[in-house]
Formats: C-alpha cells, sequence, structure tokens
C-alpha cells in the first residue's frame, strides 16, 4: 500500500481536487442535516395522531375493562340501566365463531387458489391473478352489500345470519390468503423446483413436498394478515348478521361481533355506551397487536431457520 | 482459488497437465448416446453438433470457456430444458436403449435414472438430512421403511458423509456446511440408484479442502454410476475424467463440440488446435 502511494506523483491537479473536496464536505454535512430535520419533523407529525390514538384508546379501554366486560352479555334494552356498562361476551364470542369459520374455511380455499395461480401460466393466469389484486382493493362493504342483496334472500330465507357474515368474511379473505401464497411460492429458489424434478418427483408432488413447506412461514404471514383484517372489520358482516345480544355458538344464529359492536354503541344515546365502545377498541387493538407479534415472530424465526 | 489456478497455467505450467493413460477406466458399454444434439432457446442455437458416447463406468466431463453451452448441453440429458418455454432439444439422445426424446421413456422416470447435482448445493431447506436422501424414493413412490432406512445409511455411505452425520440425520440440511450440503446432494441423488449422475461445476462454490473430497469421492463413485461432470476448470477435468468432450463458441456464439476423446489423448496429444489452446491457457 506504502509503496503503491509513494510511486504516485503529487500533482497541481490532484491536491487542487482534494482540496475541492474539502470544502464541499462542510456543505454537504450540513445539507444531510437539514434533510435529516425534515424527515424528523414529518415523523414526528405523522407519528402524533396515531400515538395519541393508541394512548386514548388503552387510556379509556381499561377504565371500562374488567371481568364482568369481558364475560358479561350487553344489557337487555328494556331493562337498561344508562349508567352500568354491562358486557361483550356477545360480540366476543360472534367474532370467534365467525372469524374462526371464515379464516378456516379461506385458508384452504385461498391456498388452493393460490397453488393453481402460481401454476397458472399466461392469459388465464394473470387474469385470475387482477381479479384477486381488484377483490383485495374493493372497500369491504361491498362484500357485504353482494351478501345483503344476493345471498340473504335466496340462501338464508330473509333471516339474519352469522353465516351470513361468515360468507362475507371468506370472500374477503380468499384473495388475500391466495396472492400471499402464490408469491410466497414464486418466491422459493427455482433451484428447489429443479432438484425436486430431477430426482422424477411428478411437478405436484414438487408442489406439495418441496414448494409449499418452503413457503409456508409466508403464506402463514399472509393467513394472519387476512385474519387482523377479518378481526377488525365491521362493513362486510353489518347488515347481514343481526345483533344478537345472546352468546351465541351457533353460526347459524343471529349473531353479534366485536366491530359492529363498537358500530352501535357508537350510535347509542348514553355516555355508558360510548365508554364500552372504548371498551372494546382496546379488545380489538390487543388482538390484532397480537395477530401482528406472532407473524413476526414466525418471520424472524423463517429467517433464522 | 480459481484465480491462482489459472495463473499457475500461464506462468509455471506450460505444458497441459500430464494424465495418465492407465488412468483411463470403465467400460467399452455405452450408458448414453448423443446424437447431433443441439439445443435453442427461443430458436437461438446455443449449443450444436454434440456427438459422443458417455460410455458405462466411466466419468466423462464437458470442458469449455464459459458460455459455450456445457450447462444447456448437460440439462438435456435429463430433460430439465422441459422447464423453460422455447427451449428445444434437436438431435437424438439415447438411455441405453430408450431415446429420450422420442418418448421412449416417460420424463420422470428418465429423471429418476439419471440423476443430477446442480452448480450450488440445493439441499430441500424444511426437511431433514434423512428425509433429503430418502426424498427421491418417496417422491418416486417407495414407501417401504426398511428399504427407506437402508437407503439412508448406503448413500450417506456413497457420498462419504455418513460417519460426520449420522448423529444428527434428523437435524435440518441447514445445518450442514457448504461442502457436506453438497455431498448429501449427492447422497440424495444416488438414493434413487440411477444409472448416470450428471454434475454441473459441484465444487465451483466449495472451498478447496471440501473439492478435493468431492474429487476423490467421484473416483469411488464411478464403481457404482456414471458419471458426467460439466467443469471449467481444467485440472479437476485432468483428474477425474476418462473421457473427455471440450466445446467452444462458433462466429455466432453456439457452443460446438470441438474435440471428444479419452481425457489422456486431450490433454496430451489434441486433434485440434483449438483444444490445444484451450488446455494450454491461452483463452478462456
Ligand atoms: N434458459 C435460457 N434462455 C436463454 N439463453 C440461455 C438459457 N440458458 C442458457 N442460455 C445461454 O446459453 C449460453 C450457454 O450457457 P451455459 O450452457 O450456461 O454455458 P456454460 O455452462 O458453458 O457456461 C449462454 O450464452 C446463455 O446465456
Ligand atoms: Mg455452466
Amino acid at each position: 500500500m506504502t509503496t503503491m502511494t509513494s510511486n504516485m506523483p503529487e500533482t497541481d491537479s490532484r491536491l487542487d481536487l482534494q482540496q475541492l473536496m474539502r470544502q464541499k464536505y462542510r456543505r454537504r454535512v450540513i445539507v444531510g442535516n437539514i434533510i435529516l430535520a425534515f424527515v424528523m419533523a414529518a415523523l414526528v407529525v405523522a407519528l402524533i395522531p396515531l400515538l395519541s390514538i393508541v394512548i386514548s384508546v388503552i387510556d379509556r379501554g381499561s377504565k371500562v375493562l374488567s371481568t364482568a366486560f369481558l364475560t358479561q352479555v350487553q344489557q337487555d334494552p328494556f331493562a337498561f340501566d344508562p349508567y352500568a356498562i354491562g358486557g361483550v361476551w356477545n360480540a366476543i364470542v360472534g367474532s370467534l365463531v365467525m372469524d374462526g369459520i371464515a379464516i378456516g374455511a379461506a385458508i384452504p380455499l385461498g391456498i388452493f387458489s393460490g397453488v393453481i395461480l402460481s401454476d397458472a401460466k399466461g392469459k388465464i393466469g394473470t387474469t385470475i391473478h387482477r381479479i384477486f389484486d381488484v377483490m383485495i382493493g374493493l372497500p369491504s362493504i361491498l362484500f357485504g352489500l353482494f351478501v345483503f342483496f344476493v345471498l340473504l334472500g335466496p340462501v338464508f330465507n330473509n333471516a339474519y345470519s352469522g353465516m351470513a357474515g361468515v360468507i362475507a368474511l371468506t370472500l374477503m379473505s380468499i384473495p388475500l390468503i391466495a396472492v400471499a401464497t402464490e408469491s410466497a411460492i414464486s418466491a422459493v429458489p427455482p433451484t428447489l423446483n429443479e432438484a425436486g424434478l430431477a430426482l422424477g418427483a411428478l411437478p405436484s408432488r414438487v408442489m406439495w413436498n418441496i414448494k409449499l413447506p418452503a413457503a409456508r412461514p409466508a403464506i402463514l404471514t399472509g393467513v394472519l394478515l387476512a385474519l387482523s383484517r377479518a378481526v377488525g372489520e365491521t362493513a362486510p358482516v353489518l347488515f347481514v348478521i343481526g345483533q344478537s345480544r345472546e352468546a351465541n355458538w351457533n353460526p347459524a344464529a343471529e349473531q353479534s361481533s366485536l366491530p359492529t359492536l363498537t358500530f352501535q354503541y357508537l350510535q347509542g344515546f348514553f355516555p355508558s355506551q360510548r365508554e364500552a365502545a372504548w371498551g372494546i377498541a382496546l379488545i380489538l387493538m390487543t388482538v390484532v397487536f397480537l395477530v401482528n407479534l406472532t407473524s413476526r415472530i414466525i418471520s424472524a424465526r423463517s429467517q433464522r431457520g | 482459488m480459481e484465480m491462482s489456478m489459472e495463473m499457475k497455467e500461464n506462468s509455471t505450467i506450460h505444458l497441459a497437465p500430464v494424465v495418465q493413460d492407465d488412468a483411463q477406466r470403465g467400460s467399452s458399454e455405452v450408458a448414453m448416446r448423443l446424437n447431433d444434439v443441439s439445443v435453442a432457446f427461443s430458436g437461438k442455437t446455443v449449443v450444436r453438433g454434440a456427438t459422443f458416447d458417455v460410455r458405462k463406468g466411466a466419468v466423462t466431463a464437458m470442458i469449455g470457456p464459459s458460455g459455450s453451452g456445457k450447462t444447456t448441453l448437460l440439462r438435456a440429458l435429463n430433460r430439465l430444458h422441459d422447464l423453460t418455454p422455447g427451449a428445444e432439444v434437436k438431435g437424438q439422445i439415447l438411455l441405453g436403449q430408450d431415446d429420450v426424446y422420442g418418448g421412449g421413456i416417460p420424463t420422470p422416470i428418465l429423471r429418476a435414472r439419471v440423476g443430477m447435482v446442480f452448480q450450488r448445493p440445493n439441499p430441500f431447506p424444511t426437511m431433514s438430512i434423512a428425509d433429503n436422501v430418502t426424498s427421491g424414493l418417496r417422491f418416486n413412490g417407495v414407501k417401504d421403511k426398511k428399504k427407506l432406512e437402508e437407503a439412508i445409511e448406503a448413500s450417506l455411505w456413497a457420498a462419504a458423509l455418513w460417519d460426520s452425520v449420522k448423529d444428527r440425520l434428523k437435524a435440518p440440511a441447514s445445518t450442514l456446511s457448504g461442502g457436506e450440503q453438497q455431498r448429501l446432494c449427492i447422497a440424495r441423488a444416488l438414493a434413487v440408484e440411477p444409472d448416470v449422475l450428471l454434475m454441473d461445476e459441484p465444487t465451483s462454490s466449495l472451498d478447496p479442502i471440501s473439492t478435493q473430497r468431492i474429487e476423490d469421492l467421484m473416483q469411488d463413485l464411478k464403481k457404482i454410476v456414471t458419471i458426467v461432470i460439466v467443469t471449467h476448470n481444467m485440472q479437476q477435468a485432468a483428474r477425474v475424467s476418462d473421457d473427455c468432450a471440450f466445446l467452444l463458441m462458433a462466429e455466432d456464439r453456439a457452443g460446438e463440440l470441438i474435440e471428444f476423446a479419452p481425457t489422456a489423448k486431450i490433454f496430451n496429444d489434441p486433434q485440434d488446435s483449438r483444444t490445444l489452446d484451450y488446455i494450454q491457457g491461452r483463452f478462456g
């Protein structure tokens, strides 16, 4: 290294250039700092409302949250005590039942669609892909609208039913899971596909025994994303599940859910109802947070392994 | 490592590596026969005019500069180009009596008889070491537990990996070093007991010691399987192979088979001046 530099002549142009770079350096540092300051300011502006939402949900929600709130059903309107909060057990059960069935149905349907999507080449494949992309972007109320106008009459005899909500949530979740599956499969290194085929495996065998297992963490992340969306959605189920005040483990009965009860309480006349809405908000936030955390742990673990 | 080798070629070794004639083994029986094979992608010919016999029990090397179509020709032998839209293989390839592209043999069956080891180790990441070894058998419908158990030990033995992994067969394949992973891939390919094993620069991503191990291994392997190896490392070809195919790009950048001969002949007395130039390190 030293022998290299000692061979190099100390020309004027080199010194000039180094001098110039030294002068420019100060300016570069100042400009860099100004940009950084702007970015930080923008970040703060964005974070303040976000943080205040989180803080007020925790603050006001925790005042409402209690064992009774979680385990009692909501108050009977005919014996309503405007100073009591009541409970949300009926909505917890409804959400568990409906979201559970919807995601349970959307997982196989979505994964199968994703597999077909990743195999489908050419026009048909891209067309289905487009349709799924559009479905993901659709306002969720359209799923509620579809079930309300198209299915509620012929399928459910115009009676409110948790199953109608399940259908709306399933339809909403399938494209999310399908697209996550498809991109997870296409992220599997092609050399694994070749290794499988080179052993004499059929393409379908390679899909189930090599590609899908390798894609599993990313698919799971997609499933959890769909779950956290389904848990929080009001619009798809609002018009079709009714307003059950009883805890119903039967999905076909009239149902209640955490987001729809929030909606109902926000329209309520009494301050106690609005307080209860904060409690539900805290429950929903916690659930979504936990689902997110899980998906993070999964993807972190898959990156390590 | 490659660098130092090239430099050695240019500076100290002026003549091509000397290959002993008695290194040539293998029977005169033909395992695979290539007859004027050419491969084109979307109409553009990438390699052409490959005519030679792969002798049973021998190691056949394909050498030539980067881009001369070695990988492309190798992948024609187990029909891996079927995966590439627009790829077209012309000419005739025989595996024993079966016409590989003539509908004589279903492709998955062909691929079970003509195994492959890739340029980079590619064990199945979600499977254990043992499951990697038995994967080929299971994919081909072998369910018998005893047969699978036997294959694990036999294949890992054959790939010189048994001793280092016998106590952790259930561990994920990803816990092995690069060299061990490549030997696992060899074991995986051997487990289905193929007639021919294709190896595409199997040591190019490995350190010198792992490379040495695999080269040593090949001498034992050719007792049980016919080997076709692609390498752009001439010393390696000289060390491990019995027959040698030299490919070079023509004017139109398509690879052509320049010369095919026993390795000793290619390195000691090549018939084509371009072969001589290449093995003396004048280009490529
Ligand atoms: N799937 C493909 N589509 C188009 N061209 C290809 C494809 N595979 C290889 N080629 C081309 O074929 C030529 C030979 O490649 P390859 O067989 O990999 O050479 P080598 O293994 O001798 O280095 C290269 O010019 C490469 O770009
Ligand atoms: Mg190559």
